[in-house]
């Protein structure tokens, strides 16, 4: 009798039990669908020669897919490998440096609370400060002392774009270090230094390398203060794109080549952290 | 502890290498400079570690910010010779520009509308995918690859898509409507505002679900399960047991998107160019376009700054909920 009961019971849940699972993934597959889509759509774009992106009703897959447009990236207008490899430059230049001040800065905040709680807060809220507020007061300052359009101006200013973050990452991060660890090392003779790099370094090295890849993407992506300090000499990626595709030119596909080979290097470095990519995102106040 | 190695030291130890240390000073006095140098450096090495990031802080945040206090009062422009002083004639003649606040209202309403849409959306998904799901790995990583694009590039792909002829959103349209669809997308104030709402609904949703979903795995499962027990449905556990645990989480996530909607720039930049007239310019479009094409300084400085009275109120409330955090 009430084996009985409890098979009905199971039949009446599962129906509605299968319908909301196949609604579960079909959302998710539509969400996939729609996350991916505009990635597909700029890739094919790529590879479409001009008839073909200028094509009505709009082709899904190239007919005849070509690469020109890989090589007039690069003869057409400043040169679309010349923006990666200034992005390049720019941005890693930028992260290791930022990464060493900050490492040394959040450290004496992590441990000797240097500044106390006050200076953490403040750099912190220079992490939300909108960048347009600084770049043009930025701009005189530099043009005083002819920085314009250098590669150093680009990686000081993404630097301290990046500085406020790191600090207030990476003091998370060393935080979490039980001083007694740090105490142990210097009884056995250890020096500050060598506790901060065969120590600390260490310990945080997962932390360290998820906020140098955050540092990397914010300055591989940012757009603002790229197009105002960089004229002909030192654009970078963001800058290459808008000038193929914006208010003046139309280039689809120089513009497409380049988007695809923007992702290119983020996707690969981003997605080697997924696992800490929360923790990034919040600034540290989801852990996982 | 400041104080360095030498805390380690007992008393008894610690002064016969005092005594040490200045007998031989006395006996070298070539060494006295470099020695005093190091124990000064010791001593002080917390700030000294510290000293560089201040510098470029200082130097490349607050100090242009503290600049830009200057320019807006005086009038730095081509057109005029030489920079009069003008007192609150800039704060005036921007907080009296049609331009500006229509910038505002843009503002306002991308950030209030796409923050709360991207919100819920992500929350939703999140949601789908709190349990134990096949490819959720897949899943997430998919959904990573928003975030981290150049905004530049998610704004030129979005223009491709919503192009009137060229376009495959309105070839997708098409179809449901069994017509041909010619809807330019951009050149209308209303649907350029969706076309902007959606492009950054696709690039921020994916931080919100990240983000959220986080927060719901680190929910413990016994307290759902505990609820479940005591009769709750599946809808009371949510907003009576998950919702107040992740409610902080959610307070975060809000604040850091909302803080960097505010800032929005590269995609009107590149899908609408503030247009059609000047209808969806944000602040930092339009405080770019009066910098950059006119190179009216002072405006640009005053406008900045009354924009960024309003953004410190945020900013005040995000730093106190991360210093209830602590």
């Amino acid at each position: 009798m009430r084996a009985e009961k409890s098979i009905q019971t199971r039949k009446r849940i599962r129906k509605p039990y299968i319908f909301k699972q196949a609604l579960k993934y079909m959302l998710i597959i539509l969400s996939i669908l729609f996350f991916l889509f505009p990635i597909f759509w700029i890739t094919v774009t790529a590879i479409k020669g001009p008839g073909e992106y200028y094509n009505f009703p709009p082709r899904w897959l190239p007919k005849n897919p070509t690469l020109i447009h890989f090589k007039s990236v690069q003869t057409t207008g400043a040169g679309g490998y010349t923006a990666l490899k200034n992005s390049f430059i720019i941005a890693t230049s930028s992260t290791v440096l930022v990464m060493l001040v900050g490492f040394f800065a959040a450290y004496s905040m992590a441990r000797f609370k240097t500044g106390g709680n006050n200076l953490a807060f403040m750099i912190l809220s220079q992490r939300f400060l909108p960048p347009i507020a600084i770049v043009f007061p930025l701009f005189l300052m530099m043009r005083v002392i002819n920085f314009i359009d250098t590669y150093q101006v680009m990686i000081l200013i993404y630097t301290v774009f990046n500085l406020s973050f790191v600090i207030w990452m990476l003091r998370g991060y060393f935080k979490e270090v039980p001083i007694e660890i740090e105490e142990s090392a210097m009884v056995d003779g250890c020096s500050r230094v060598g506790v901060l790099f065969k120590v600390v370094l260490p310990m945080t090295l997962p932390g360290l390398i998820t906020t140098a890849v955050f540092a990397y993407i914010f300055s591989w992506t940012e757009f603002l203060f790229a197009v105002i300090f960089s004229r002909t000499r030192v654009f970078t990626v963001p800058v290459a794109v808008s000038a193929y595709f914006g208010s003046e030119a139309q280039l689809w596909g120089e513009a497409g080549v380049m988007a695809v080979l923007s992702m290119l290097p983020i996707f690969f470095i981003g997605l080697a952290v997924q696992k800490h990519f929360a923790r990034g995102l919040t600034l540290g106040s989801v852990k996982g | 502890m400041a104080s360095s190695f030498l805390y380690y030291y007992q008393d008894s130890e610690r002064k016969p290498l005092l005594n040490r240390t200045n007998a031989f000073l006395a006996s070298r006095p070539e060494a006295q400079w470099r020695t005093r140098t190091q124990v000064w450096a010791r001593q002080h090495q917390k700030w000294l570690m510290v000293l560089p990031a201040l510098i470029l802080m200082f130097g490349i945040g607050i100090f242009p910010l503290l600049f830009s206090i200057g320019i807006s009062f005086i009038r730095w422009e081509p057109r005029i010779p030489g920079r009069p002083f003008v007192g609150f004639a800039n704060f005036k003649d921007i907080l009296t520009s049609i331009e500006y606040w229509t910038a505002m209202r843009t503002t306002g309403i991308l950030v209030g509308a796409g923050v709360t849409i991207e919100f819920f959306f992500g929350l939703g998904l999140a949601l789908l995918l709190v349990g134990k799901i096949k490819g959720k790995r897949i899943f997430m990583a998919i959904l990573m690859l928003p975030v981290m694009m150049v905004p530049v590039v998610v704004g030129y792909t979005w223009r491709i898509l919503w192009h009137a002829a060229y376009g495959p959103i309105n070839q997708i349209l098409g179809w449901f409507a069994g017509e041909r669809v010619t809807l330019s997308w951009l050149s209308n104030t209303t649907t350029a505002f969706i076309a902007l709402i959606v492009t950054e609904f696709w690039q921020w949703t994916p931080f919100m679900f990240l983000v959220l979903l986080a927060g719901l795995t680190s929910v413990n499962p016994e307290l759902a399960e505990a609820a479940s027990i005591d009769g709750a449905s599946n809808w009371q556990t949510f907003w009576k047991v998950t919702l107040p645990v992740i409610s902080p989480i959610i307070m975060v996530a809000f604040l850091i998107r909302t803080l960097d909607a505010l800032k929005i720039f590269d995609i009107i930049f590149i899908t609408t160019w503030g247009g059609p007239g000047y209808s969806t310019q944000s602040i930092a479009f339009y405080l770019y376009r009066t910098g950059s094409k006119h190179f009216r300084m002072s405006h640009t400085a005053a406008g900045a700054w009354i924009f960024l009275i309003i953004v410190a109120v945020i900013i005040t409330f995000a730093v106190r909920l991360f210093k209830e955090e602590k």
